[in-house]
């Protein structure tokens, strides 16, 4: 056995959250209020403590490490009384206000059976994590029980009496637990005063708040705030779902010009972004446009090194490599524009453009044509959109010069006025003039190299390097200031002053006169946020939340030009940042938020979490996949629960295709599969060939190296993809999970809402589902989950027996029941329509039965008998019957 | 005139109707089990026997002449019998469902008695078809745990089991349906000799 006060701390933590699981504590409150608000579970508020004991031991307390550990292990269990099933009654006879006369909160118990019970947990720790804490459960004990204050004087002499007096480590836990109890982050400032903080020590407790999550925009700024808060000199405690508390210790740090300091921290998370592989993934479609379709209209986050890899992605679209089947189509395309004009300008021009090619094949050489013609445009557009930018800036002349000089040395006979010329709807016969100058048809032949597209394509990267080198300082910044300015706004509170006199006048100067002027459809506000508006809502970024209802509509009029949706500089940032997750805008957000609050500790599990699912995602294995799902469901409706990401991600069986696709990856990259680099996550054999790697990467046994990995490109694209910070996660979903497109829409909403239930047991999160693109303003939510579901969807969830929100201690039902419902659905009784979980949920569990034999039932095998009858078991005896809260 | 309509107050608490309904469908499955049909089958028919009949008889709002139902029930019971007759037994415990069912009836308004009895035929034959897969399910375990112990040891089982799973004799393994995915390559090779078996039997 291991010395206890030198145990890896990574091991402990792990440990102690396995036992927390073992024992249900995700499901069992800690904190709880009327009608499940501000509720907390055992183990987030356990692993809270145990976080805060971490850091205040030595931060505040200065304890050794042996002392630091055991008081964090006591902080760990210090409500353990509590998972009790009296304690856990008693609980949710209040949160559902049932009146009972025999309510019992006491958990400060010193009794042997409690000691007993103490010790039978460490021992299971020990064995987890190698330590020998069981030997010391009476200390523990004592420690625990002097945490709460005694009921009256008779309650506090029998406790002395079984445990002995008090003990020194005490109060560090009791401080723990008082901070780990508090609801907002502005609580905090109420402890400054709390007797157990040790005298002579200087405490500051501070908190940040931001007043509105806009997504991916309102990550940056938190984090932004919270590294300010660092560098201040306070240290993060508790993050909430939009604020954060932190603890100083002695005198703060001034900065100079905090504001200035908070912009740099701004951008330098915008730095971040661009070097993630999210940005990476989804530049070209963010940066150009929603192909082939393209604007450039994310031209200012393009650097150097990121030209080859878009240019390249572009020139490998199939629009941009037309066959030869293609070129005879457009020829009599062409001819039919001539017929209908009367005139036969483009078939001369294409009859001409093959003759001086002196090309055996028509088809084949106007396919390259238009192959090249459509790369060009992408070229064209660019040199177009930087043409406007330096035109603002006067600087148009010496623009033409310079690219007029570097277009005829390296792409073309062109000047800039041809270019401008060059578009999608550009005619074939001035196509042909183009792609003859592009080619230098008699002077370079460019047509008859065999390596003309590669040409083409570095000429072009060439080009526009040159052009953002020369002019990038026209295009605007990263971020304006006006934005940085405007975001800065979003921060309801910091402990630093980040608006100077100036900022304040001027934003109160906006304010007045736009009272003054009243409402206007000249000066409309941003349809999302109400701050004031820039642009219409670009649909190629928001969806059909673009076209929606906007306040200045008259009634009757059609939605179009004028009436669009407007949107404030804020919100086009934050559509062109989502633009990198997806090209298309996303169906909807999943926001998840703290279990009331989130420690540092607990946000190691959620970044475990993150990375879990979202790995399970990159290698072809979404969460809307049908046929992974059903191990899910069928593992839920069996009464098991997810309550970890790791748990997740073993259900998820890679399929003999995923498993082929990466060995192949890693082939072609290694000659041998021991060069394969990997970090090993789960005791595991040493994989030998290049199977044996896949299989063990992509069930979470190994890691493989990510440089390896960055090139891989899954077999399905991802449904998901999140980003994060410790007071929230965001994750967008591409599409609505349905399993098949003309699913009704209440099927899929049933779906989504045990995607979000599924999401809330795997991070011991609360979980809000947003529709298209919307803020989110207020983050306490009632329940777990939040999401708006349509009427009938709504009445097949209170057939299954679901209220309006669904508390703590329902979820392992609710997880069950809506499996169930799902899973009968995909596979019994699939003849019941597009609509079958609607009307499942509105049967008797016998008559689901009926149906399924009368669907072929009788023929059914045994296996499948039996997981219909445990399916069944799950749902209502009859539609709208409630399942019985038992406590775990 | 002025017609004025006031609500009828609730005959007993919905949980109450919930309890006596729960009784109904408990005592009919009770009665069930004195039945013993000449034939056998899974199909709903099959399954329901003279349930199913006597449900048919009061799906009426009219009166019911309780009497009349059991004497036409047992009579139907009687005849699907092998060997034809009633037990004794037999008749006490439909006199028991048919009482509930009495009471049930006294408990709600016309216009819900309908739906109530659909109910409790649902209930019913979930309650028949989950006794007879239980039943079949049992019959596969004993099989399985007969064939594990002439096939494999209960070291080499638990070898492959964690720690917080392993039996500790054979009558405490599940049925293959069950057990862990652990075992899959034991159930596997089960089902395999249970096939070969079954076909043998046949022949």
């Amino acid at each position: 056995m291991q010395d206890s006060y030198s145990v890896n701390l990574g091991f402990l933590r792990e440990a102690l959250v396995k036992i927390a699981i073992r024992e249900g504590w995700q499901y069992k409150y800690a904190k709880f209020g009327k009608q499940g608000r501000s509720t907390q579970s055992l183990f987030v508020h356990s692993i809270n403590t145990f976080s805060l004991a971490q850091i205040l031991s030595k931060l505040l307390f200065n304890l050794s490490p042996q002392e630091s550990l055991l008081s964090s292990v006591a902080a760990f269990f210090h409500d353990y009384q509590k998972a009790n099933e009296k304690w856990q009654r008693a609980a949710i006879d209040f949160i559902e206000g049932r009146s009972t006369s025999n309510r019992d909160f006491a958990h400060d118990s010193g009794s042997l059976a409690m000691l007993a019970e103490l010790r039978r947990m460490l021992e299971k720790v020990d064995v987890l994590a190698g330590t020998d804490l069981a030997s010391q459960s009476e200390r523990i004990l004592r420690i625990v029980v002097y945490t709460h204050d005694a009921i009256n004087s008779a309650a506090a002499l029998k406790r002395k009496q079984e445990v002995g007096s008090l003990d020194t480590l005490t109060k560090v836990v009791r401080l723990c637990d008082s901070i780990a109890s508090i609801k907002n982050a502005e609580d905090i400032k109420t402890k400054e005063r709390d007797p157990d903080i040790p005298s002579g020590k200087q405490v500051v407790f501070e908190h940040h708040s931001v007043s509105v999550i806009r997504g991916v925009i309102s990550s940056f700024l938190n984090e932004a705030a919270v590294e300010l808060m660092r560098e201040l000199g306070y240290t993060p405690l508790l993050h909430f779902g939009s604020s954060t508390a932190y603890i100083r210790i002695g005198e703060g740090i001034t900065l100079k010009n905090p504001k200035e300091r908070m912009k740099q921290l701004l951008l330098e998370q915008f730095r971040k972004f661009q070097d993630s592989d999210i940005y990476g993934r989804g530049m070209v479609k963010a940066v150009v446009g929603p192909l082939p379709a393209t604007k450039w209209p994310a031209i200012h986050l393009i650097r150097e090194d990121d030209v080859r890899v878009i240019l390249g992605d572009i020139s490998s679209q199939p629009f941009a490599n037309k066959d030869e089947a293609f070129g005879k189509q457009y020829f009599e395309e062409s001819a039919e524009k001539d017929a209908k004009k009367g005139d036969s300008g483009n078939v001369d021009a294409l009859r001409h453009f093959v003759k001086v090619t002196r090309s055996t094949s028509q088809d084949v050489i106007i396919a390259a044509m238009v192959s090249d013609f459509n790369l060009l445009v992408y070229v064209a557009d660019f040199v177009k959109r930087y043409s406007e930018l330096v035109e603002c800036a006067n600087m148009s002349n010496e623009y033409t010069k310079n690219v007029n000089s570097w277009l005829s040395k390296d792409l073309g006979d062109f000047i800039l006025d041809d270019i401008k010329g060059i578009s999608h709807t550009t005619p074939a016969s001035e196509r042909v003039r183009v792609v003859e100058k592009l080619w230098r048809i008699g002077n370079g032949d460019l047509h008859k190299s065999a390596d003309r597209r590669e040409q083409i394509l570095q000429n072009s990267i060439r080009l526009l390097v040159r052009i953002i080198k020369e002019y990038r300082d026209f295009a605007p910044p990263l971020i304006e200031d006006e934005v940085v300015t405007e975001l800065l706004s979003d921060i309801q509170y910091i402990p630093v002053n980040l608006s100077s006199g100036n900022d304040v006048r001027e934003l109160s100067t906006k304010i007045s006169n736009r009272y003054q002027q009243g409402k206007s459809s000249a000066d409309r506000l941003c349809s999302f946020c109400s701050l004031t508006s820039i642009a219409d809502a670009p649909a190629g970024l928001f969806g059909d939340g673009s076209e929606k209802f906007s306040n200045t509509l008259q009634g009757g009029v059609r939605i179009g030009s004028k009436r669009k949706a407007q949107v404030c500089n804020l919100c086009m940032l934050e559509g062109t940042l989502r633009a990198f997750f997806f090209g298309s805008p996303p169906f909807g957000t999943m926001l998840l938020l703290p279990d009331l609050s989130l420690s540092p500790d607990g946000f190691r599990i959620w970044s475990n979490a993150v990375k879990d699912t979202i790995r399970s995602e990159h290698i072809g294995l979404g969460i809307g996949r049908s046929w992974n799902m059903l191990k899910v469901y069928e593992h839920l409706s069996s009464g098991k629960t997810l309550d970890s990401s790791s748990e997740l991600m073993r259900m998820l069986m890679p399929t003999k295709g995923e498993i082929a696709a990466l060995a192949e990856h890693l082939s072609q990259l290694r000659e041998f599969p021991d060069e394969v680099g990997y970090t090993a996550l789960l005791e595991s054999g040493v994989p030998e060939s290049f199977e044996t790697l896949a299989r063990a990467h992509i069930e979470n046994l190994i890691e493989i190296d990510p440089h390896i990995m960055e090139s891989f490109e899954p077999k399905y694209r991802s449904q998901r993809s999140s980003c994060f910070t410790a007071s929230h996660v965001i994750t967008f979903l591409k599409d609505a999970p349905s399993e098949s497109k003309d699913e009704a829409p209440s099927t899929s909403a049933l779906r989504l809402y045990l995607m979000a239930l599924v999401l809330s047991d795997i991070f011991h999160a609360r979980v809000v589902f947003i529709n298209g693109y919307q803020p989110f303003l207020q983050t306490a939510i009632e329940g777990m989950v939040s999401v708006d579901m349509p009427a009938p969807a709504e009445i097949a969830l209170t057939n299954l027996g679901f209220g309006h929100t669904i508390n703590l201690h329902e979820m392992p039902s609710a997880l069950r029941r809506l499996s169930s419902l799902i899973r009968i659905g995909m596979t019994y009784t699939k003849g019941l329509g597009k609509d079958r979980l609607l009307r499942l949920s509105s049967m008797n569990r016998g008559a689901i039965l009926r149906r399924v034999e009368t669907e072929g039932g009788t023929k059914m095998k045994s296996r499948e008998k039996q997981l219909l009858l445990a399916l069944l078991e799950n749902m209502p005896v009859k539609a709208g019957d409630k399942w019985t809260t038992e406590v775990i | 005139m002025v017609i004025r309509m006031e609500k009828e107050s609730e005959l007993a608490s919905s949980d109450e109707i919930r309890k006596t309904r729960f009784a109904v469908t408990t005592a009919l499955i009770r009665y069930l089990e004195t039945y013993k049909p000449a034939q056998t089958g899974e199909s709903k028919h099959a399954l329901m026997g003279p349930v199913g009949k006597l449900l048919s008889r009061i799906t009426t709002t009219g009166d019911i002449n309780w009497e009349a139902v059991k004497g036409y029930v047992l009579s139907v019971h009687k005849n699907q019998q092998a060997p034809r007759g009633v037990s004794s037994d037999a008749a006490t415990r439909l006199d028991e469902a048919t009482a509930s069912l009495e009471k049930l009836r006294s408990l709600l308004p016309p216009t819900k008695w309908l739906k109530t009895v659909e109910d409790i035929d649902d209930e019913v034959f979930f309650g028949l078809y989950k006794e007879n897969l239980v039943g079949q399910r049992r019959g596969i375990q004993k099989k399985f745990q007969t064939w594990l112990k002439s096939n494999v040891s209960l070291e080499d089982i638990n070898a492959l089991l964690p720690e917080n799973e392993q039996y500790k004799s054979y009558d405490d393994i599940d049925d293959p349906f069950s057990v862990s995915t652990k075992l899959e390559d034991l159930t596997e090779r089960f089902w395999e000799d249970y096939k070969k078996s079954k076909k043998e039997g046949t022949k």
